[in-house]
């Protein structure tokens, strides 16, 4: 595992653009990130990265058929043994990485898998409906004219998360399946996972009209040089923007008639447990674990990543789960490891304090391998880094008002008794209800379903009819 | 100036700490060789440490987790290090339930005092009272906020506010050779009263200088805590959900008011200062106010400044403030503010210690602090190349009773320990301290989880103790 101010890589890092599927390299601009990782790029031709209006973009004539193929076969050579770009990606990113090699190296071992052309097509059809990307498509509309109705392809300027390769592969994904133009604006926490993605779909075939639909280039995330120049509703119809609270409140500068902002809002989440979970003592361990999956995605630094827990039962009860679920985030798992680096000093020096108040209790260790603390109401400060907040309470319905609009996912012990609880979850503002243990599933598995409370591709796409048009 | 350390025979129970804090009398505290006092600063940190930890069970604690037993080298202390969370670590639902002994048997855990947990609360309704009531018993505790309004709670006692109030006037007759007779105008940047540092030791400063007949104050009536606090509960429950959009507005109206009522103060304390141009007066308060006031002033007519034996005791950041570039050249031109005349200070609310700015530009140590640079998490001590270290910056406060005196800053800065320009031979501050969160960058890190605080529009901005 890497230090935690980051490993020096024996070179200085050479970041490529990507410009209209076209690698190109060069060390034209010195970077330095916050941690003060130094990186080069080549110098940014804003010309070069914006496409004008007059002309369609390279694949709003494709078929899906052929974007579907061409994502397949990408997924299949997204194999870490086989493929030298993602081999590289691995390893600069995990030298820069405050997750474990095994930890980094199984997000990319499962990448391909976003790719399944069958899963893909799904999406489509279930998020626009049949046919309405390839073309024209008929509705019917009582008493009215006949009108068509297509999804139009789009022109996109991504602003990627970097907080793991699946933020890539989606952004990418969801991009090409649109059709539309795409601009991908690199996230310094991962410069590299994208541009392997793309330079593997350049392999396949260079000249493919969905490659050719795509660049990405990083520049500092509300530079204004570049973003007050190609923030404009004559070059992109959408920003689809990713977390970042800062770089949310830049892009809301330019947002204006004809520059729409599509926005994955930063968020938490949350685990309920029902008081089954206390039947016996095997049952206890088993759920800790599902929680500890929970938590510990990515170390704990995925908006899906349980923060708060509510358990049904007793303070002594509760005890005892918080004691298993501290032995269980110690656990090494596929998406996170069993230790990691130290508690935060102010979450530490918050938690000491908290340790004599007489109504908190606390388990665990500030050495990486995980903390929870018990306390009667959810407690003041955030939890990252494996630190997880445990509440009891009398019944499952009575968690429901810690959930509000910044809730993503709520993750549910027993299965059964998510229905009790989904409705008046959706009302206080959460998007996702999972049963425990499965919060990674979006990343995963959740094509065609709602992201942030909405169908993602019916929302990137620019609607048009055709009205009396027959 | 050249410290003896003096020790006792062998057996003698010798008191360091006492040794160390007389320097507070010499002529120029600041003025001495490290090497010289660094025995004597270890010996009197471990006597601290042996002292605080008997009566402090965070302390006790934390000293048993890392296995430090004996204070014999700086490095010791780091694992000790304490950081503004740990004096903000109380829950805010304890206040909002007044759940007074629970607070207390938090606060109890950071003193070196006890007795906060048994005593009597009825009638107690709000932080203010439960202040109040420890005040009763003997107990001085202060609050503090940073910018994010939730403040620190801690506890002093005598002996530090004495400590306090000493270093003080040591300071002055270090910067401008003057003795407080209580003859000059004063403009304390600050309300008259509260249960803060700045109105309490700082009062005894202003009262020092001030002509009872001429002591202005920004505002008469008691800064409360229970107001600072109100602003960080609607904050609560605009997050939750639970407040109406009355509430919001009753607060806009609230902060709206209390705006105006201070811009209304600065007004008149402008005019104040402009009645006594002639006088040599005295100036307390940090910048963002301090520039407020010049301007108050100018529009009340004040030309050609003030009277040049006027004095200046400024310091503190900007705390998130916006003022324009040449603020400082402002001051200067509007009220003649002098280098030689301005005691410029450096310090963390927390820990007794200001520490003032020679002609140099340098803040310096006196021989009671010690400074130590750490790497930006706060874990590592960095050695110093060609007498010079720069990281985030820590402290321990040997004189420090009433609470644990070691603590990581969240600044970062720069400590010279080769003689400054000034020349003096202790060790020095660089003038380019800066808050870590104020550094530059960071903004395209971009990721998908977040915290409510994003969903949260402030209405309250800037309302700060």
């Amino acid at each position: 595992m890497s230090s935690l101010t980051g490993t020096v890589v024996g070179k200085v890092i050479k970041v490529p653009h990507i410009v209209h599927g076209k690698a190109v390299f060069g060390d034209a601009v010195e970077h330095r990130s916050r941690v003060g990782d130094l990186f080069l790029t080549p110098k940014l031709d804003l010309d070069a990265l914006v496409r004008p209006r007059s002309e369609p973009g390279p694949a709003f004539e494709v078929p899906l058929r052929e974007i579907l193929d061409l994502l397949g076969e990408t997924g299949r050579r997204l194999n870490l043994d086989t493929n030298p770009h993602l081999a590289e990606a691995l390893d600069l990113i995990s030298a820069s990485s405050r997750h474990s090699r095994r930890v980094v190296e199984n997000t990319y071992r499962v990448i391909g898998q976003t790719f399944e052309p069958g899963a893909l097509g799904y999406q489509v059809e279930r998020e626009l409906g049949p046919g309405v990307i390839d073309g024209w498509v008929p509705v019917y509309k009582p008493n009215a004219p006949s009108c068509q109705v297509r999804a139009f392809p789009p022109r996109l300027v991504h602003i990627m998360a970097g907080n793991g390769p699946p933020a890539a592969s989606i952004s990418i994904i969801r991009g090409a399946l649109t059709k539309g133009i795409n601009l991908l604006k690199l996230p310094s926490n991962d410069l590299f996972t994208a541009t392997a993605i793309l330079r593997t779909m350049a392999d396949i075939a260079p000249d493919h009209p969905t490659v050719r639909s795509f660049s990405a280039a990083y520049w500092r995330g509300g530079d204004e040089a570049v973003e007050r120049l190609i923030y404009r509703p004559q070059y992109f119809d959408k920003l689809v923007a990713w977390g970042g609270e800062a770089t949310i409140r830049h892009a809301l500068k330019y947002v204006g008639p004809g520059f729409e902002l599509v926005q994955f809002d930063p968020k938490v989440s949350m685990s309920m447990i029902g008081r089954e979970a206390f039947c016996d003592a095997e049952t206890l361990e088993r759920v800790a674990g599902l929680a500890a999956e929970d938590v510990n995605m990515m170390n704990q630094e995925g908006c899906a990543s349980s923060r708060h827990q509510f358990v049904e039962g007793d303070v002594k009860e509760v005890d005892r789960y918080c004691a298993a679920l501290a032995r269980q985030l110690a656990v090494d798992r596929f998406w996170g490891d069993g230790k990691i680096w130290k508690t935060p000093a102010d979450i530490r020096d918050t938690v000491e304090g908290l340790r004599f108040t007489g109504t908190h209790a606390v388990f665990g260790h500030y050495d990486g391998r995980g903390l929870v603390v018990r306390s009667n109401e959810p407690v003041d400060f955030h939890p990252i880094a494996k630190t997880v907040n445990v509440i009891p309470v009398a019944s499952l319905r009575d968690a429901v008002r810690y959930a509000s609009v910044a809730t993503q996912t709520v993750g549910i012990y027993p299965r059964e008794r998510k229905a009790e609880v989904r409705d008046a979850l959706a009302n206080a503002g959460v998007q996702r209800v999972v049963t425990l243990g499965s919060a990674i599933g979006l990343a995963t598995t959740g094509q065609g379903l709602p992201h942030d409370g909405f169908l993602p591709l019916q929302r990137l796409m620019r609607w048009v009819s055709d009205e009396e048009s027959e | 100036m050249q410290p003896p350390l003096r020790r006792g025979p062998t057996g003698e129970c010798v008191n360091f700490i006492e040794q160390l804090t007389s320097f507070v009398g010499a002529d120029d505290p600041y003025d001495y060789r490290l090497s010289d006092v660094r025995e004597l600063q270890l010996a009197a940190a471990h006597q601290r440490f042996e002292r605080a930890r008997g009566a402090m069970p965070v302390l006790d604690r934390r000293a048993s987790d890392c296995g430090i037993e004996k204070i014999t080298q700086v490095r010791d202390l780091v694992p000790l290090m304490f950081s503004d969370a740990t004096y903000k670590s109380y829950p805010d639902s304890f206040i909002a339930q007044r759940k007074w002994n629970a607070l207390g048997a938090w606060l109890d855990a950071l003193s070196t005092s006890a007795g906060a947990a048994q005593l009597n609360y009825d009638g107690v309704t709000d932080i203010d009272g439960w202040i109040a009531r420890l005040a009763d018993h003997g107990h001085t505790v202060y609050v503090s906020s940073g910018t994010s309004g939730r403040c620190s709670i801690f506890q002093v006692s005598q002996a530090d506010r004495e400590m306090d109030v000493r270093g003080f006037r040591s300071a002055w007759r270090w910067k401008a050779g003057v003795q407080p007779d209580r003859s000059r105008p004063v403009f304390a940047l600050m309300p008259r009263s509260g249960a803060h540092r700045m109105m309490d030791t700082f009062g005894i400063v202003v009262r020092d200088f001030g002509r009872p007949d001429a002591t202005y104050f920004l505002s008469d009536t008691p800064l409360l805590v229970s107001e600072v606090n109100r602003m960080a509960r609607l904050s609560k429950d605009i997050a939750a959900g639970t407040a109406t959009p009355g509430d919001i507005h009753a607060a806009e109206l609230a902060v709206a008011a209390k705006q105006a009522a201070s811009r209304e103060a600065m007004r008149r304390m402008g005019e104040a200062v402009t009645r006594h141009r002639d006088e040599p007066s005295f100036f307390v308060g940090t910048w963002a106010p301090m520039f407020a006031l010049a301007q108050a002033a100018k529009t009340s007519g004040l030309v050609g400044g003030l009277h040049p034996d006027t004095l200046f005791q400024t310091g503190g950041g900007l705390k998130g403030a916006v003022l324009p570039n040449d603020y400082r050249e402002q001051i200067e031109s509007i009220l003649g503010l002098k280098p030689a005349r301005n005691l410029s200070l450096y310090g963390m609310t927390e820990l007794t210690p200001f520490m003032p700015q020679c002609a140099a530009g340098h803040y310096h140590l006196p021989p009671w602090h010690v400074a130590l640079v750490l790497d930006k998490s706060g874990e590592q001590l960095l050695a110093p190349e060609d007498g010079r270290v720069s990281g985030r910056l820590a402290f321990f406060d040997v004189s420090m009773d009433g609470h644990w005196g070691a603590l990581v800053s969240g600044d970062h800065g720069t400590l010279q320990l080769t003689p400054c320009a000034c020349g003096r031979r202790g060790p020095s501050l660089l003038h380019d301290i800066v808050r870590y969160r104020d550094l530059p960058g960071g903004d395209d890190k971009v990721s998908c989880a977040g915290t409510i605080d994003t969903y949260v529009r402030g209405v309250i901005g800037g309302e700060t103790l």
